[in-house]
C-alpha cells in the first residue's frame, strides 16, 4: 500500500531543502517509463511484483495499448534515507538537519521525438533530471535533445544505463566490451554536456561521473539496480577502504591483482579491471547460474550475497528467478533514490542559479528576489506549463511550480498570458483559484496549499490561459519566461466535421485541443480551413484521435498532411522596381534581395530581433554577415509579424517626409511578407532595400490609403523580380538499425529526395546510425516504409531541421515548385495560375 | 464652391471600361425595349411631375433618346441620372432629391431593395432564352426529384420569360415560382398561383423576391448565369442544394469555399479590438438601424465603433484607417467589393457581425445577405441579451490561440487613462489614443518658442489634388486618366 499520506507530503513540502523537483528524460524506448516504475512502487503506490510491467505513469489508454509515453505524468513520492547515505548530501541546503524524508515530484516524459514539447515542459518545472539511456543502442539523437534542453535550463543531470540484462542475456557481451560500452556512454554524455555548459558555470560541475555515484547502471524492466556506491559499501569492510575512496577505485584505470593484491593504474597480465571484477563478475555470476539452471552453485552464491528469497520465490527457475533474486540483491528503487537525493539539487539550491533565466522582470524585484530564495513568504510567483485534461470534459488542470510564495486554495491571484506585459491590461485576470491539487499519476488529491519549490495543479484557471502562463500575487510582477521549443509544428492537416452541422462543435474541440497540448496549433486559415499543425506525423495522429474522442466528440474528417512553404528570393531584383500610388502622386523604388546565409536562422532563434538597441545589432550584422552598418542601422522592420526572417531596409538619402509614411510603408511590409505573392504564403530570408521614394507635397494625398497598398505592390514587383523561389521544411532524420538493413534505408531515402550526410556504427553494438536530412514533406508514411524496406529493423527520429530551397524557378511551368504553388493556390481558393508582375510594375 | 472641390472635368473626361448595349436607332425600338410607353403611362396616373430616370452606365447613351420622347409624350420635365456612389444596382434616392424629383425611374439590373422615400418604376433588361430548352431541362432534372418542393428563380434579365416556362412546367407539384417585388405585385396578399391552403401571412419576401412556401425549399433552380449575385445570395439563404441554368444545362453549385472563409472573417471580427462600420449605402431602407445594431454588438464586446462613409468603398480608401481591424458593410444584398484581396482589412456583412457576436444566436450554415434581416423589425432579428458579459467565460481565438476576453478591458481605469486629454508640457493640448500612439510619427512637432516669429505670407489656394501653384498638378492628372 502506499507508503505515505497526502498529510506527510504536505508536511514535506515546507521542508524546500529535502525536496527534488525532476524529470525522466531520454530516447524513445529507452526505459523511462520502465524504469519509473521502480521509484512508484518504493513508494509502495504499486507492487514491486508488478513494477517494470505497469508503467504507471502511462495513464492513458492508447499509452498503455502502443506501449508509448504520450503525455508527460507527474507523481509525488515520499520516500525515507538511511542515515548512512545522508552523510553523503555535505551541502546544507539540500537536506534538513535531522529530516531524512524526501518528497520527490517526478516527472515521466515520453521519449518520441514529436512530443518533445511535453518534457520541454517538464524540464521548465524541475530542477533535476534522470537521463536514461539503454546501454545497447548508447546515445541518440533524442537523449542529445533533450539533454542539450535540460542543460539550456539549468537542469542537473544523472544518467542511468538502463537495459543491462539485455546487454547480458541477448548480446552475451564479455565484462571487458560491457565496460567500454558503459565507458563510451558516459563519455558521449559528458561531451554533450560539456558542449553546452562549462565547469565554472552557475551550475557549478554538472558532468556525469560514476565513481561519484551520479552514473547508475541495471535494468529497469527487471527492477534491479546499483551505483558504485552499492558495491563500494559492500566491499568497504572488506578491504578496509573509506567507501567513497573504494568508488574512486571501482571505475576507470584502475587494475587489481588479486595474487599480489596490488592495485595499479595499468592492465597487465596479472591483473584485471576493478570494474569488471568487482561489480560486473558478481552480476554475471548470478546471471550464469540462474540462467543455466545451476541450482546448488545458485544457492551457495545467494548465501554469499546475503540474499533471502521468500518462500513464494523459491520456487522459481530460469527468468523469474533471475528477476526475484536481481530485485532483493540490488533494488532498482534504492539505487535511484540515493542518485536523486545526494545528486539532484533541491529547489533552494536550484533557484539561485536558475532564477535569472526564468524571470524577465529586473532581477532585484520581490518576485525575482522570493524565486531566487524560494522563499513561500514572498509574493506568489507560479509557472503554469501545461494544461492536464479532467474528467469533465473541455476543462484543464493548470499544472506548474511554485517558485516562491504559497498558492492557495480560494486565493486571489494574478493570471498572465505570455502576452502580458507589465503595466498593461492584455491578458491579464484577476481571479480567484478554486483548488489547489497533487498530481499523483493517475489521480489527484486535493491540498489546502502549496509553498515554494513544489509542482502542483490548480483547478479553475484554465479558462484563462492556452498553454502556460504565470500566476502571481505580486502587482508589478513581469511575466516567467516563456518555453522555447526544439520542434516546430511544420506538419498540417485540415479537418473538418464529417455532419456538416456539428461544426461548433469541432471548434469547441479545437480550441479544447489547442490548449492540452504544449505544441499543437489550431487554426482557420483566411481559406476558411481548419488547420491542426503537429511536430509530426505521430504527434498529429494522437491529437486527431484526443479530438474526436475527447474534445469535439464528433466523426472528423482529415485531409492528407500538408506541409506549409516559404517564398524567397535567390538573387537582388534585376531592375529598380517602381509602383505609383492610386493617386499617381507618389512613386516608391524598391528592390529585393536574398538575407546572407544563417541571418534567417539568427532571427528565428532571436539571436538578432526587433527589440536590440539598433546600434548594437548593426555591428553584429555588419561584423557577421559583413552588411553596410549605416544600412544596418536603418531596418525598419522585420516581418511577418513584427518579428519574423524579413528585413525592410531603408536606403534612402534626404527624401521629405519620410518619416511620416513609416507607419504605412512597414504595415504595407508586414502584410506582404505574411502573404507572398506567389501563393500567400510567409516570405522567409528576404531583404526589401528601399531606395528611393517620392511624396506628394500635401500630408493628405500620402495617407495610408495611398502609402500601404503602393507599398505590397511595390513589393511584390521587387519579389517577382529577384528570382523567386520557394522553401520547405526539412527534417533531420535519425535512423538506427542492424547493417544489414542500411542498404533498404538508402534506398527508401533516395526515393524520397532524403539526403543521408552522416552514416556509422555504434561502437561496441552491431547497430549502425543513418543521419540524412529528409524533406518533411517526403516524410508522410516514411516510417512505414522504411520498416517494410528493412524488415521492421529500422526506426527513424525525425525532427525540423532547417528550411531549405526547392530547387526550380516557381514561374516556370512544368517545374516541381510551379506545381507546388499551383496545388497551394488551389487548396486555398485562390486564381489558379501565375501573380502577373504587370499588376505591381509601374512604368515611370 | 471652386474652393471646396475639384472642377469635374476630369470626371467628365474620364473613360471607364464598361461594354455598352447595342445602341438602338430607331425610336420604335427603344420603346419596346424600354418599355417607354409603360412609363409614360405610370408618370401620368400617378401624376409625377417631376420624374428622374437613373441609368447604369452600359445604357447612359441611351438616356438622352428616352427623355426626350418621356418629355414629349407626358410634358413634364425628367432628368437623367447616373450610378449611385455605391453601385446601379440600388435606386439614388438621394440624387433624385436634389431636383425634389417625386418619382425615379430605374433602368437596368436592379437588387430591389426598398426604398424609404419615392415611388420608383423599374425597367428591367430583357435577354433572349430559349423557353422550350429551359423548359426541356428543368422537367428533366425534376422526373428525378419529384416530391421536393423546388423554388425556381429567375434573373432579373430573364424574369420576362418567367410566365412561358411556367405553363410549361404545369405538370409539376411542389413548384413555386419567385416574383419580383417591384412594386407592381401587391405587398399583402399572395403572388398568384399560390398553392397553398391556408392563404394566409406565408408570403416570403426576401432579396428582391416574394413567393409563398412552407418552410423551406428542397432544392432551388436559379435561371441565369453562374456569376449573378442573385444566386450567391440565395445559395446561402437556405440549405438545400442549388441548381443554376445557363446556356442550355443545368449546373449544381456549391459556394462552400466563400462560406468557409466567412466563418475565418468572423474569427476575424471576435478578435478584433476596433471595428469600422462602413457605411455603403444611402438609399436602402433601415439602414441607419443596421449603424445602430452594429454599435450595439460591438460596444458589448468593448470594441471600438467608428462609422465611415467613403463612397463605394476600394482598398485605397479603406486603408487610410490602418488601427481599424475589420469592418462591417452596410449595403445592399447585391453589392460586391471588387478585388477585395488588396483590401487592407476584410470586410463583413451584418448577418456575419451577428453570428459572431451575438451569442445567444445559434450556430447556421445560412447567411443572409440582408441587412434588414437583422434590425428590428427583420426576420431574423434577436434582441441582445440585457446584462453584460462580465462572467462569460474567455474564449480561445483560433487565429492566434491566445486567450480573448472581454472582461478586463472594461475596467474604469483602462479607459480613464486612454481617453483622458493629456496635456503636455508645452501646454497644448493632444488626445492620445493607444492606437495612434503607437505610431512611430506622432505628428509635427510645434516647437513652440523656437521658430522665429515671421511676418505671415500667402500661402498656396485650391484644393489638395491641384493647388493653383502646382505646376505639375495638369500632368498628373493627364497620366492618370492615361493609365486607368
Amino acid at each position: 500500500m502506499v507508503n505515505f499520506t497526502v498529510d506527510e507530503i504536505r508536511v514535506m513540502m515546507d521542508k524546500k531543502r529535502n525536496i527534488r523537483n525532476m524529470s525522466v528524460i531520454a530516447h524513445v524506448d529507452h526505459g523511462k517509463s520502465t524504469l519509473t516504475d521502480s521509484l512508484v512502487s518504493k513508494a509502495g503506490i504499486i507492487a514491486s511484483a508488478k513494477a517494470g510491467e505497469t508503467r504507471f505513469t502511462d495513464t492513458r489508454k492508447d499509452e498503455q495499448e502502443r506501449c508509448i509515453t504520450i503525455k508527460s505524468t507527474a507523481i509525488s513520492m515520499y520516500f525515507e534515507l538511511d542515515d548512512k547515505d545522508l552523510v553523503f548530501i555535505t551541502n546544507p541546503d539540500q537536506r534538513d538537519k535531522g529530516e531524512k524524508g524526501f518528497l520527490i515530484n517526478l516527472i515521466d516524459s515520453p521519449g518520441h521525438v514529436d512530443f518533445s514539447s511535453e518534457v520541454t515542459a517538464a524540464l521548465r518545472v524541475t530542477d533535476g533530471a534522470l537521463v536514461v539511456v539503454d546501454c545497447v543502442s548508447g546515445v541518440c539523437v533524442q537523449t542529445e535533445t533533450v539533454l542539450r534542453q535540460a542543460i539550456a535550463e539549468r537542469i542537473k543531470p544523472v544518467l542511468f544505463m538502463n537495459k543491462m540484462d539485455r546487454a547480458l542475456l541477448e548480446l552475451q557481451l564479455e565484462s571487458e566490451d560491457l565496460y567500454q560500452t558503459f565507458q563510451r556512454i558516459v563519455e558521449n554524455v559528458n561531451v554533450i554536456i560539456a558542449t553546452y555548459s562549462d565547469d565554472s558555470g552557475p551550475m557549478g560541475e554538472v558532468r556525469v561521473d560514476p565513481s561519484k555515484g551520479s552514473v547508475g547502471f541495471g535494468s529497469g524492466l527487471h527492477g534491479w539496480a546499483f551505483t558504485l556506491k552499492q558495491f563500494a559499501e559492500m566491499y568497504a569492510e572488506k578491504f578496509k577502504i573509506d567507501v567513497v575512496k573504494l568508488m574512486n577505485r571501482l571505475w576507470g584505470e584502475n587494475f587489481f591483482n588479486p595474487k599480489t593484491k596490488k592495485w595499479a593504474k595499468q592492465k597487465e597480465d596479472e591483473n584485471k579491471r576493478s570494474f569488471n571484477m568487482y561489480v560486473l563478475d558478481p552480476i554475471y555470476k548470478v546471471f550464469d547460474c540462474i540462467m543455466n539452471y545451476k541450482k546448488d552453485e545458485a544457492a551457495v552464491l545467494l548465501q554469499k550475497l546475503g540474499i533471502e528469497l521468500k518462500p513464494e520465490d523459491r520456487e522459481k527457475d530460469g527468468k523469474q528467478l533471475l528477476k526475484v533474486v536481481m530485485r532483493t540483491w540490488l533494488p532498482a528503487g534504492e539505487a535511484l533514490l540515493q542518485m536523486i537525493a545526494i545528486h539532484l539539487p533541491s529547489p533552494v539550491v536550484a533557484q539561485k542559479y536558475r532564477m535569472e533565466m526564468l524571470y524577465e522582470g529586473p532581477h532585484d524585484d520581490e518576485a525575482a528576489i522570493g524565486v531566487k530564495n524560494c522563499d513561500p513568504n514572498a509574493p506568489l510567483m507560479m509557472y503554469i506549463s501545461k494544461m492536464v485534461p479532467t474528467s469533465d470534459k473541455g476543462r484543464f488542470y493548470a499544472f506548474g511550480r511554485v517558485f516562491s510564495g504559497k498558492v492557495a486554495t480560494g486565493q486571489k491571484a494574478r493570471i498572465m498570458g505570455p502576452n502580458y506585459v507589465p503595466g498593461k491590461k492584455e491578458d491579464l485576470y484577476e481571479k480567484a483559484i478554486q483548488r489547489t491539487i497533487l498530481m499523483m499519476g493517475r489521480y489527484v488529491e486535493a491540498i489546502e496549499d502549496v509553498p515554494s519549490g513544489n509542482i502542483c495543479g490548480l483547478v479553475g484557471v484554465d479558462q484563462f490561459l492556452v498553454k502556460t502562463g504565470t500566476i502571481t500575487t505580486f502587482k508589478d510582477a513581469h511575466n516567467m519566461r516563456v518555453m522555447k521549443f526544439s520542434v516546430s509544428p511544420v506538419v498540417r492537416v485540415a479537418v473538418e466535421p464529417k455532419n456538416p452541422a456539428d461544426l461548433p462543435k469541432l471548434v469547441e474541440g479545437l480550441k479544447r485541443l489547442a490548449k492540452s497540448d504544449p505544441m499543437v496549433q489550431c487554426i482557420i486559415e483566411e481559406s476558411g480551413e481548419h488547420i491542426i499543425a503537429g511536430a509530426g506525423e505521430l504527434h498529429l495522429e494522437i491529437c486527431l484521435k484526443d479530438l474526436e474522442e475527447d474534445h469535439a466528440c464528433i466523426p472528423i474528417k482529415k485531409s492528407d498532411p500538408v506541409v506549409s512553404y516559404r517564398e524567397t528570393v535567390s538573387e537582388e531584383s534585376d531592375q529598380m522596381c517602381l509602383s505609383k500610388s492610386p493617386n499617381k502622386h507618389n512613386r516608391l523604388f524598391m528592390k529585393a534581395a536574398p538575407l546572407p546565409d544563417g541571418l534567417a536562422e539568427d532571427i528565428d532563434s532571436g539571436e538578432v530581433n526587433a527589440r536590440d538597441d539598433f546600434k548594437s545589432r548593426a555591428r553584429y550584422l555588419s561584423e557577421k554577415y559583413d552588411m553596410d552598418v549605416t544600412e544596418a542601422r536603418k531596418i525598419w522592420s522585420f516581418g511577418p509579424d513584427g518579428t519574423g526572417p524579413n528585413l525592410l531596409i531603408d536606403c534612402t538619402k534626404g527624401v521629405q517626409y519620410l518619416n511620416e509614411i513609416k507607419d504605412s510603408v512597414v504595415a504595407g511590409f508586414q502584410w506582404a511578407s505574411k502573404e507572398g505573392v506567389l501563393s500567400e504564403e510567409n516570405l522567409r530570408a528576404v531583404r526589401f532595400n528601399i531606395y528611393d521614394v517620392t511624396l506628394h507635397a500635401d500630408a493628405i494625398h500620402r495617407g495610408g490609403g495611398q502609402i500601404i497598398p503602393t507599398t505590397r505592390r511595390c513589393l511584390y514587383a521587387s519579389f517577382l523580380t529577384a528570382a523567386p523561389r520557394l522553401m520547405e521544411p526539412v527534417y533531420l532524420c535519425e535512423i538506427q538499425c542492424p547493417e544489414v538493413a542500411v542498404g533498404g534505408i538508402y534506398g527508401v531515402l533516395n526515393r524520397r529526395r532524403g539526403h543521408v550526410f552522416e552514416e556509422m556504427q555504434v561502437a561496441g553494438t552491431p547497430m549502425f546510425v543513418v543521419k540524412a536530412y529528409l524533406p518533411v514533406n517526403e516524410s508522410f508514411g516514411f516510417t512505414a516504409d522504411l520498416r517494410s524496406n528493412t524488415g521492421g529493423q529500422a526506426f527513424p527520429q525525425c525532427v525540423f531541421d532547417h528550411w531549405q530551397q526547392l530547387p526550380g524557378d516557381p514561374l516556370d511551368q512544368g517545374t516541381r515548385p510551379y506545381t507546388v504553388v499551383q496545388d497551394t493556390r488551389k487548396r486555398k481558393g485562390l486564381k489558379e495560375g501565375l501573380p502577373d508582375i504587370t499588376q505591381y510594375l509601374d512604368k515611370l | 464652391m471652386a474652393g471646396f472641390s475639384s472642377s469635374g472635368d476630369d470626371v467628365i473626361e474620364r473613360t471607364i471600361d464598361v461594354s455598352p448595349e447595342p445602341s438602338i436607332s430607331s425610336e420604335s425600338e427603344s420603346i419596346e425595349k424600354f418599355e417607354l410607353q409603360r412609363c409614360a403611362e405610370w408618370m401620368k396616373d400617378r401624376n409625377l411631375s417631376k420624374v428622374c430616370l437613373q441609368f447604369p452606365d452600359n445604357l447612359l447613351h441611351s438616356s438622352v433618346q428616352i427623355a426626350l420622347w418621356l418629355e414629349k409624350q407626358t410634358g413634364n420635365k425628367v432628368y437623367i441620372l447616373g450610378d449611385t456612389s455605391y453601385g446601379s444596382c440600388c435606386v439614388d434616392e438621394v440624387a433624385s432629391e436634389h431636383v425634389n424629383s417625386d418619382g425615379i425611374i430605374h433602368f437596368g439590373h436592379a437588387c430591389l431593395s426598398p426604398t424609404s422615400r419615392l415611388p420608383v418604376l423599374y425597367v428591367f433588361p430583357k435577354a433572349a432564352l430559349d423557353v422550350e430548352k429551359c423548359a426541356q431541362v428543368i422537367k428533366a432534372h425534376l422526373e428525378t426529384s419529384k416530391d421536393q418542393t423546388t423554388l425556381i428563380l429567375f434573373d432579373i434579365q430573364y424574369h420576362h420569360c418567367k410566365e412561358p416556362v411556367k405553363d410549361r412546367l404545369s405538370d409539376f407539384e411542389n413548384l413555386v415560382f419567385a416574383e419580383l417585388l417591384d412594386g407592381s405585385v401587391s405587398d399583402t396578399t399572395c403572388s398568384s398561383g399560390c398553392q397553398m391552403s391556408t392563404c394566409k401571412d406565408h408570403t416570403i419576401k426576401k432579396l428582391g423576391r416574394t413567393y409563398c412556401i412552407d418552410g423551406e425549399p428542397d432544392q432551388i433552380i436559379f435561371i441565369g448565369p453562374h456569376e449573378a449575385q442573385t444566386l450567391y445570395n440565395h445559395s446561402i439563404l437556405f440549405s438545400g442544394p442549388t441548381y443554376y441554368y445557363s446556356d442550355g444545362t443545368l449546373k449544381d453549385v456549391s459556394f462552400n469555399r466563400s462560406i468557409q472563409r466567412r466563418y475565418y472573417l468572423m474569427e476575424r471580427l471576435k478578435d478584433a479590438k476596433s471595428v469600422g462600420i462602413l457605411v455603403a449605402t444611402l438609399g436602402v431602407d433601415g439602414y441607419l438601424k443596421a449603424v445602430d445594431r452594429i454599435r450595439a454588438l460591438a460596444k458589448r464586446r468593448q470594441k471600438k465603433c467608428y462609422v465611415i462613409s467613403v463612397g463605394k468603398p476600394n482598398a485605397a480608401k479603406l486603408s487610410n484607417f490602418p488601427e481599424i481591424d475589420v469592418y462591417v458593410m452596410i449595403s445592399c444584398p447585391e453589392a460586391v467589393l471588387e478585388s477585395e484581396k488588396d483590401f487592407l482589412q476584410p470586410v463583413l456583412s451584418l448577418a456575419e457581425a451577428e453570428l459572431a457576436l451575438n451569442e445567444t444566436r445559434a450556430f447556421t450554415y445560412k447567411l443572409s445577405k440582408d441587412f434588414r434581416d437583422f434590425i428590428p423589425g427583420g426576420e431574423c432579428f434577436e434582441p441582445l441579451p440585457s446584462g453584460t458579459l462580465e462572467n462569460e467565460e474567455p474564449d480561445v481565438s483560433l487565429l492566434s490561440n491566445k486567450i480573448r476576453c472581454v472582461t478586463t478591458e472594461s475596467k474604469a481605469e483602462e479607459t480613464s487613462s486612454e481617453q483622458s486629454l493629456q496635456t503636455r508640457a508645452n501646454m497644448s493640448v493632444n488626445v492620445v489614443s493607444s492606437h495612434l500612439s503607437n505610431r512611430t510619427w506622432q505628428g509635427l512637432d510645434p516647437a513652440i518658442g523656437q521658430t522665429e516669429v515671421v511676418k505671415a505670407v500667402t500661402g498656396r489656394s485650391g484644393i489638395a489634388s491641384g493647388y493653383s501653384n502646382e505646376q505639375n498638378s495638369s500632368e498628373a492628372t493627364g497620366e492618370s486618366s492615361n493609365t486607368s
